[in-house]
């Protein structure tokens, strides 16, 4: 099945464009509305055999809506990865997990509902405290007791479901629940002020939540690690997205800049050879990330493709190795080039882009969120220099696309 | 909006006939012009029939006024002041027929009568308005109460109650249903309600097929599962129909498989939420 690429990218345009035009305290709000008026949060349902159509449409749509905002566009990002990841991947083995996920694929799609995801306790603490995160225990007649806390949760305020983790046992499960007008759950303030505080996101106490039979997606560690490492590979992919659409934003707030602004002999900037060349230069930078991107929807498609096909581990593995991989070089290459990008364009067009008011000022402030998110770049590095340093020949080739 | 007035309205307005006839308005009002002296027998049952008319609506409206837009609002207190008219005016002609109290009544009649059809028209035209002021208008949600505007059930006088213990999701959707009609309350809310009830049908739905192969009594549980699905799905396309009669449909249907699904789903007794809700079930069924 395929999308209307060119409805996809007008309704995002479109919202993109109401929201640049809305008054700051309205944003979020036509944000919101507009989307879930279009097609977008809802591709994932539509795409699930198409995993590489379905992240081309998702990766451009975050890049044009995070051209316009960047917090709003990252928050909308848990919806898009997670479900995306639930949507194309296939658990054959696990037939009540197919079960479950589908259904909640489906109803999503149905009820135009926006999901959160709660995957991260505290892992940011003193040596002393004890780890923080939420506990799952069965109680009698199949219901599961939740309680514990949450350290990061964006669009909070927004989502109409909440995936979790949550300790059961001695293993890491998955859950979902309703998250509006649930007394059970408790949001935290905002934990970002400034230009990241539209992303909405808190901390979410978990105080004696129960759930269901039916809202329990994995109990096991097994089935947890295989699903969220597929969804962190969909997050990092998607996420560097938003982040480049911001540098494109401020790519573009030097063109304005030096097409508005003339040199003592009447040249504009723009036609300054120095100029040009160090505007070039970020500009490849971002064409250079971009033009990587595609990699992970190739990949992610030939991967699932093979385990809908029943393909053997030994086929399988490799690829869902790179997979990761693809979605971890996006991410690093891709924020530390928005970073490099925005403080480049800051430092071309000088003082006026520290005004409040100009573009560039929130954009400053937002574009070094980019490498914070999971997985970090330090932790990048030092899990590929292990790989690179180890006992077998290192070629750093993806076999399944050049090779 | 006044859901219960136009109830009211409708009940209380007969079925056309042939020549004159006592126990309507305009009946009464050919007799009268005829000078028949039958007609002093009808003048006191029409008279108590417009008491109490009058009395059952101005209530309904005196508990709602303050919600109503202001276009309807004047519609009813036409209705009101006509039908205040005519309780007079028959309290006059049961003392004496007069040429003068006649065309009064005529006239208060007339007022009664096109009044009446405008508020049942608005019930029955198919436009959507909002269910706390009445307001119609391009946008689905009114402006001035952020409600849904749906299109009035006119046979909603023709339901009657029915009561059931249900589980505690079936009770959200009913209690999220009721605000919607009542104009408490948007679809939004049942929309949720409807959405964590979805999941547990679908759940007991994928349940009771595997089940069901070579076992009859899950073959009748599933269809009854199956009943359920299609009553949240019609309660669901009210976003795009509008429909209140869709409303009542889809939870009849519901509430046809609430007491019987969570056996399946097997819910402890202890989140089993031991409540009575009622139903709103056809007259005909």
């Amino acid at each position: 099945m395929k999308v209307d690429a060119q409805e996809i990218r007008q309704q995002a345009r479109d919202i993109a464009a109401r929201v640049e035009e809305a008054e700051p305290e309205k944003r979020s709000r036509t944000f919101f509305d507009g989307l879930r008026a279009s097609r977008i949060p809802y591709l994932p349902c539509e795409l699930q055999t198409e995993a590489g159509e379905l992240y081309v449409r998702c990766y451009e749509s975050l890049f044009t809506l995070g051209r316009t905002s960047i917090p709003l566009a990252v928050g909308f990002t848990m919806h898009l990865y997670n479900l995306s990841a639930l949507a194309t991947l296939p658990v054959p083995g696990v037939p009540e997990f197919e079960r479950r996920r589908q259904i909640l694929v489906d109803t999503v799609g149905k009820y135009k509902s926006i999901m959160a995801i709660s995957s991260f306790g505290e892992n940011v603490k003193h040596k002393d405290d004890p780890a923080r995160n939420v506990i799952v225990t069965e109680q009698k007649g199949g219901t599961y007791l939740c309680q514990g806390r949450k350290g990061f949760q964006s669009i909070a305020s927004e989502a109409d479901i909440l995936l979790f983790n949550g300790q059961f046992g001695e293993h890491q499960g998955m859950f979902y629940t309703n998250i509006k007008n649930q007394p059970a759950l408790v949001l935290g303030p905002s934990l970002f002020a400034g230009a990241m505080a539209p992303s909405d996101t808190r901390p979410v106490e978990f105080r004696d939540l129960v759930i269901k039979q039916r809202n329990v997606l994995s109990l096991h560690n097994d089935l947890t690690d295989h699903v969220s490492f597929y969804a962190t590979a969909w997050f990092e992919a998607l996420c560097t997205a938003v982040y480049l659409g911001g540098a494109s934003r401020a790519l573009e707030e030097v063109r304005l800049f030096a097409r508005s602004v003339h040199t003592e002999d009447g040249h504009t900037l723009a036609e300054v050879d120095g100029f040009m060349v160090d505007s070039g230069r970020l500009a490849l930078r971002l064409r250079s990330s971009l033009a990587m991107a595609r990699s992970f929807g190739v990949c992610a498609d030939l991967y699932c493709r093979l385990i809908r096909d029943g393909a053997p581990a030994e086929k399988v593995n490799p690829v869902a190795n790179d997979l990761m991989d693809c979605g971890s070089c996006l991410k690093y290459a891709g924020t530390a080039a928005a970073s490099e990008i925005v403080a480049g364009a800051r430092a071309l067009i000088g003082t006026r882009s520290m005004s409040v008011k100009h573009p560039m000022y929130a954009l400053n402030e937002q574009i070094c969120f980019g490498s914070m998110h999971p997985t970090l770049s330090s932790r990048l590095e030092r899990s590929f220099g292990t790989d690179m340093l180890g006992e077998k020949p290192y070629s750093g080739l993806f076999e399944w696309a050049l090779g | 909006m006044a859901a219960d007035y136009l109830s009211s309205l409708i009940s209380s307005l007969g079925g056309e006939q042939e020549g004159p006839d006592p126990n309507r308005l305009e009946g009464l009002a050919q007799m009268l012009r005829a000078e028949d002296p039958d007609v002093r027998d009808y003048l006191p049952r029409m008279r108590a029939r417009i008491q109490e008319a009058l009395r059952d609506r101005q209530g309904i409206y005196e508990a709602r006024r303050e919600s109503l837009n202001a276009e309807v609002s004047a519609l009813i207190e036409r209705n009101l002041g006509a039908c205040q008219t005519l309780e007079q005016t028959l309290e006059g002609l049961i003392q004496e027929v007069t040429t003068e109290t006649r065309e009064v009544f005529e006239r208060a009649a007339s007022e009664f009568l096109e009044t009446s059809d405008q508020l049942a028209g608005m019930a029955a035209s198919g436009t959507p308005l909002c269910p706390r002021c009445g307001s119609q208008g391009p946008e689905n949600l009114c402006p001035a109460c952020e409600l849904d505007r749906l299109i009035p059930d006119p046979d909603v006088a023709h339901m009657e109650y029915n009561r059931a213990v249900v589980g505690e999701e079936f009770l959200a959707v009913y209690n999220a249903y009721a605000e919607v009609v009542e104009g408490q309350a948007g679809l939004e809310p049942l929309m949720q309600a409807l959405q964590s009830l979805e999941f547990s049908l679908l759940e007991a739905q994928a349940l009771a097929e595997q089940a069901a192969e070579d076992s009859p009594p899950h073959q009748r549980l599933l269809h009854v599962i199956n009943e359920a699905v299609e009553g949240v799905n019609r309660l669901h396309a009210v976003q795009e129909n509008r429909r209140t009669s869709e409303l009542h449909q889809g939870w009849v249907q519901v509430f046809n498989a609430a007491a019987v699904v969570p056996q399946l789903l097997a819910v402890p007794e202890e989140f089993e939420a031991e409540v009575e809700v009622e139903e709103l079930e056809e007259e005909s069924e």
